[in-house]
Order: C-alpha cells, then sequence, then structure tokens
C-alpha cells in the first residue's frame, strides 16, 4: 500500500470514528447496517470471492450464530460476547460439513449455489418447527442494557461495534489475501484443475476458508439478534438476507479487499433511503425495482465489480500524469 | 533405472478404447518422445497418469509407488508435473505469481518460493514479463509460463504435452534449446509432439500409439522408418503408391 492510500483510509476511519458525534441517530443506524453488510459480505468473500465457490445460502450461518448465542443467553444467561464464538464454532463445522460434501464431490457452479440454498433452507424449516427455539414466532430478547449482556441504549455503542467488526473483517482479508493459501485460493478460482497439476491441495485450501468464512459469519449472527432484539427463522435464516449478503460484494468486487466494503457504502444506504422514501410515499415495493436496476447497470458496465474498474481508472489515471 | 512404468493400462469412455493394454517404461534421465495421429490416446494417458482420469485396469508405478488412486496435486507432490496441451495459465495472477503458485509445491517459505519461481522465469526468458497479468502473454509466452510453472514445482519427471505446437521453426529451435537444458538438469522428460523436427532432434526413445495401442517402439531413426507408423499416419493405400 502507497502512502496516499494509507493517508486516505485514515481520514476515513477518523471521520468514522467522529461520526456519531454530529450526526442523528437515524444516520447513525444506516451506517450500522452498512457496516453489519460489509462484514458479512466481507465473510463471504473469504469464500466466495477468493476461491471462486459461490455460497447463495450465507444465511444459515448467521441464523445459526443468531440463535445459538442468544438461547444461550437466554437459558443459561451466558454473556453474548461468549455465546457468538460457541456459535461461530458450530456454524464452521456445519461449513466443514457442506464443504465436505460440496468440495469432496466436486460440486461446482450451480450446483453448488443449490447445495448451500439447500442447507439454509433446511435450516431455516428445523428452526421454525422447534417449539424450544420459538418455532414460527421466533425469539423476543428481553431489553436488559449493560455490555454483558450485549444491549445498549443508543445506537452509538453498536455504531462502533459494527465498525469494529468490519475493520477486523477487512484485515482478516488482507491478511489472507496476502498468504499462501490466498495466493493459491485464486489459482483455484482461476482453474482448479490446473492448480491441481501445480499441487494445490484444493480440498484442503477451500476447507480451510469455508472455516474462517462460516465462523465470521455467525458472529455476525449474534450482533444481529442483539441488534434487532428479535430472531425469527424465515428472516435469519431466508434466502433474503443470504441475496442481501451477496450482492454487495458482487457490486463492489469479489476477490478484493475493499470490494464488500465498497458495495456495502453504495447498495445499503440506498436500499435504505429508496425504501423509507417510496414507503412515505405509498409506492412500498418501488425500492426493489430501483435496487433491481442499479444492480443490472452494474453488472452490465462493471461486470468484475466496482473495485477493480477503480483500480484500473485510478492506474491509468496515474501513468497519464507521469507521461505529461 | 526406470523411473516411470506403465504395465496393462487400459482406459475407456464409453466403450470406446481409448488406451489398450498399452506397457512400457522410461528410465531415469531418459527423454521419450511420444507420437501417433489425433486421438490416438497420447492425451488420455497423460491423465491417466497424472490424476485427472482413473483407468480401469493397469499400473502406474513411479519410483516404485503406484500412482493409481492419487488425486492429482499429490501425483505433483511425489514429482510429476505436466502441461496442457491448450494452456491453463491462471489469467487473473501475474505471471511471477502464476509461478510462485507452482514453486509453493515444495517450498513453504513465501520469500524463498519467490526467489526460486524468479530463476524459473529467467530460465525461460520471461523476466521482462514477470510483472504482466497472465493474460496480457502471447501464446508462444504462455507456452513458457506453461512449462516455467511446472519447473516451479521441481519434478523428477516431466510430461509435456504438444508445448511446441504453434510455434514458428525459430521458437522450435529455442524450445529444443530449452528442452535439453531442463534434461541436463536431471529432469526425466516425456514429450507428446507433433513437430516431428522437435521429436527427433530431442528424443532419446520414441513410442508410436495408434487407437490406443503401441504400434512401435525404438530409436527415432528406426521410428521413421517404420512401416506401420506409416501408415498410422498416411494411411495404407500410401504405402500402395509408393509402390
Amino acid at each position: 500500500m502507497n502512502r496516499n492510500s494509507i493517508i486516505f483510509l485514515a481520514a476515513v476511519l477518523l471521520f468514522l470514528l467522529l461520526l456519531p458525534l454530529f450526526s442523528s441517530s437515524a444516520l447513525i443506524g444506516i451506517f450500522i447496517l452498512i457496516f453489519f453488510y460489509a462484514y458479512l459480505g466481507q465473510c463471504w468473500n473469504i469464500l466466495s470471492g477468493y476461491v471462486g465457490a459461490v455460497s447463495v445460502g450465507h444465511a444459515l450461518f448467521v441464523g445459526i450464530g443468531a440463535y445459538i448465542s442468544t438461547k444461550l443467553a437466554l437459558v443459561w444467561g451466558l454473556s453474548p460476547w461468549i455465546g457468538m464464538f460457541l456459535g461461530g464454532f458450530c456454524a464452521s463445522i456445519i461449513a466443514l460439513f457442506i464443504g465436505y460434501l460440496g468440495f469432496r464431490f466436486r460440486v461446482k457452479g450451480v450446483y453448488f449455489f443449490l447445495l448451500t440454498i439447500a442447507f439454509a433452507e433446511v435450516g431455516r424449516l428445523i428452526f421454525l418447527h422447534l417449539d424450544v427455539f420459538g418455532g414460527p414466532v421466533g425469539i423476543f430478547i428481553p431489553f436488559k442494557p449493560s455490555f454483558i449482556n450485549f444491549q445498549f441504549k443508543g445506537n452509538n455503542p453498536y455504531y462502533y461495534i459494527a465498525m469494529g467488526m468490519m475493520i477486523f473483517s477487512i484485515i482478516v482479508v488482507r491478511i489472507i489475501e496476502k498468504s499462501n493459501i490466498g495466493l493459491l485460493s485464486v489459482a483455484i478460482r482461476e482453474d482448479e484443475d490446473a492448480a491441481q497439476s501445480l499441487g494445490v491441495n484444493s480440498f484442503k485450501c477451500k476447507m480451510i476458508l469455508f472455516f474462517i468464512s462460516g465462523f465470521m459469519t455467525a458472529l455476525g449472527g449474534t450482533f444481529y439478534a442483539n441488534y434487532f432484539y428479535y430472531i425469527q427463522p424465515d428472516i435469519v435464516f431466508g434466502l433474503g438476507l443470504s441475496v442481501d449478503i451477496i450482492l454487495r460484494p458482487i457490486v463492489g468486487g469479489m476477490g478484493t479487499v475493499f470490494g464488500p466494503v465498497i458495495g456495502s457504502f453504495l447498495m445499503t444506504p440506498l436500499a435504505e433511503f429508496t425504501r423509507n422514501y417510496f414507503a412515505k410515499g405509498g409506492y412500498e415495493g418501488l425500492h426493489m425495482i430501483i435496487y433491481g436496476i442499479i444492480l443490472i447497470i452494474v453488472v452490465l458496465f462493471f461486470p468484475r465489480g466496482l473495485a477493480p474498474s477503480f483500480q484500473r481508472m485510478y492506474r491509468s489515471f496515474k501513468k497519464n500524469i507521469s507521461k505529461s | 533405472m526406470n523411473i516411470l512404468s506403465v504395465k496393462n493400462l487400459h482406459k475407456s469412455f464409453g466403450g470406446l478404447y481409448a488406451v489398450i493394454e498399452l506397457s512400457f517404461d522410461i528410465s531415469e534421465g531418459e527423454i521419450l518422445g511420444l507420437i501417433g495421429p489425433n486421438g490416438a490416446g497420447k492425451t488420455t494417458l497423460f491423465n491417466c497418469i497424472t490424476g485427472f482420469l482413473v483407468p480401469e485396469k493397469g499400473e502406474i508405478e513411479f519410483e516404485s509407488e503406484d500412482l493409481v488412486g492419487l488425486s492429482t496435486f499429490q501425483i505433483c507432490k511425489k514429482g510429476v508435473a505436466r502441461t496442457f496441451q491448450i494452456e491453463r495459465p491462471f489469467l487473473d495472477l501475474s505471471v511471477l505469481d502464476n509461478v510462485v503458485v507452482a514453486a509453493l509445491n515444495r517450498i513453504g517459505s513465501r520469500k524463498k518460493a519467490t526467489d526460486f519461481a524468479l530463476e524459473m522465469i529467467d530460465f525461460l526468458g520471461l523476466e521482462g514479463q514477470k510483472n504482466y497479468m497472465a493474460s496480457e502473454l502471447t501464446v508462444v509466452k504462455r507456452k513458457r509460463l506453461e512449462m516455467a510453472r511446472t519447473l516451479a514445482t521441481q519434478p523428477r519427471i516431466l510430461l509435456l504435452d504438444e508445448v511446441m505446437a504453434g510455434l514458428n521453426p525459430n521458437e522450435v529451435d529455442e524450445a529444443v534449446k530449452i528442452l535439453k537444458e531442463i534434461h541436463k538438469k536431471g529432469i526425466t522428460i516425456m514429450l507428446i509432439e507433433h513437430v516431428m523436427r522437435a521429436v527427433m532432434a530431442v528424443s532419446d526413445r520414441i513410442i508410436v500409439l495408434n487407437y490406443g495401442a503401441k504400434i512401435a517402439e525404438g530409436l527415432p531413426s528406426d521410428i521413421s522408418n517404420n512401416q506401420k507408423v506409416i501408415e498410422a499416419y498416411l494411411g495404407e493405400d500410401s504405402l500402395n503408391a509408393q509402390g
């Protein structure tokens, strides 16, 4: 990374740190969602962006994280700060199981989509029918604000937690990208057979990344539960959430460190503003159309996402400057 | 000593025999040419040796270890590396990173792997393009990259699948020179090639396949005069025409 981009990132970080001091709670709420979806997008990016195994069922891990940490908190009073890691652990075991089925038997492309969707749907249906977990009613989390309970008055603490999670995910992805496994996984994404013929153990690579991805996604689930105080299988295991998770990295740029973040900063406010705006005018649902149109535009003109396109523009801009 | 021996290898695709009862040995340090008309089963043989295909019958022994049933990456770790007939670079990686991926096969440290990859890049004359994306290379350079990658895995035997196809005569001569240098490093080479000028120049021995079976085996000079080989390539009528 060069000096300019470090200065730029530091400035953005400082701005984000100070933002709650001078902005409304509603705006902070939107930023929390931006960070939250950037985090989830980043978790998904670890698996699907780098190694190319596109999961369309990542909500499964959000749901597992949300339900396990919440249930442990309600039954045994276990702090969600600890419960989230137990949830993460369960999620990563399930990720390994799905990964084993998918990668061992070389399930690829649309078939891998279907496999991951199927598991997410199975998860949704199981929790929908388990009365211990509230069944279709879901679980309302009683409001007892304290740090131990992962509950706070006002939005600001959530803002900083979500931001911390996003930064953590960026660092993890950056480390992975620079490590051997990151390089090998890009090779697998580009041409798995060729990579294998050069001695790359693609099964192991994918399993490691799926493990990390599942674990981290579940941590996001705990955040979701304790931010919204309500979880329900159709929401936290739903296909809708799975799609929400993957849209942002696709728009921003899969397999890049900042793609999911850029995508979230663009798509999340758009979704929120248009939803509020059109709902007030009595046009509920119109925001989905606008959302869809933007998605089509991005896919048409930036097929690899915004981040790589920006990079290319920046590079040619620099070249032109040094020429003149 | 035989580094690789294939015994009674059999592979068919839905009733169509691609390789039939094929047996041969390669001794250490040898250059073995593998020729035959299109569809003779040459690439299928490579795919069986490197674990892309599982043969129905037969044994493939590499340094007295059975390779059948091992996965592709394990076979590479043992020391068998191959190139692909149609080059398959990792398009989204730089030339250097392409080779580093391969170097990591034997070298754990990224820095040492990079140093070794740079050596291989120099060896194949790609140093000017090392920071290019693989997608920006010409076909000739892509073939070089393919070779650099397989060498970076530090193989004991190299299986080359038509690395000279599409090269002009000068480039073929250069490629032959590179092959000889690789051979000097002590790497056994088995090459599929249609460019006869090259096969005849480098091979110690040649095996000819037709319809999956071995029809001839011997020194390059013997092969070029072998009746069966001429038949396989040119058809029976050509012999009659010759009188």
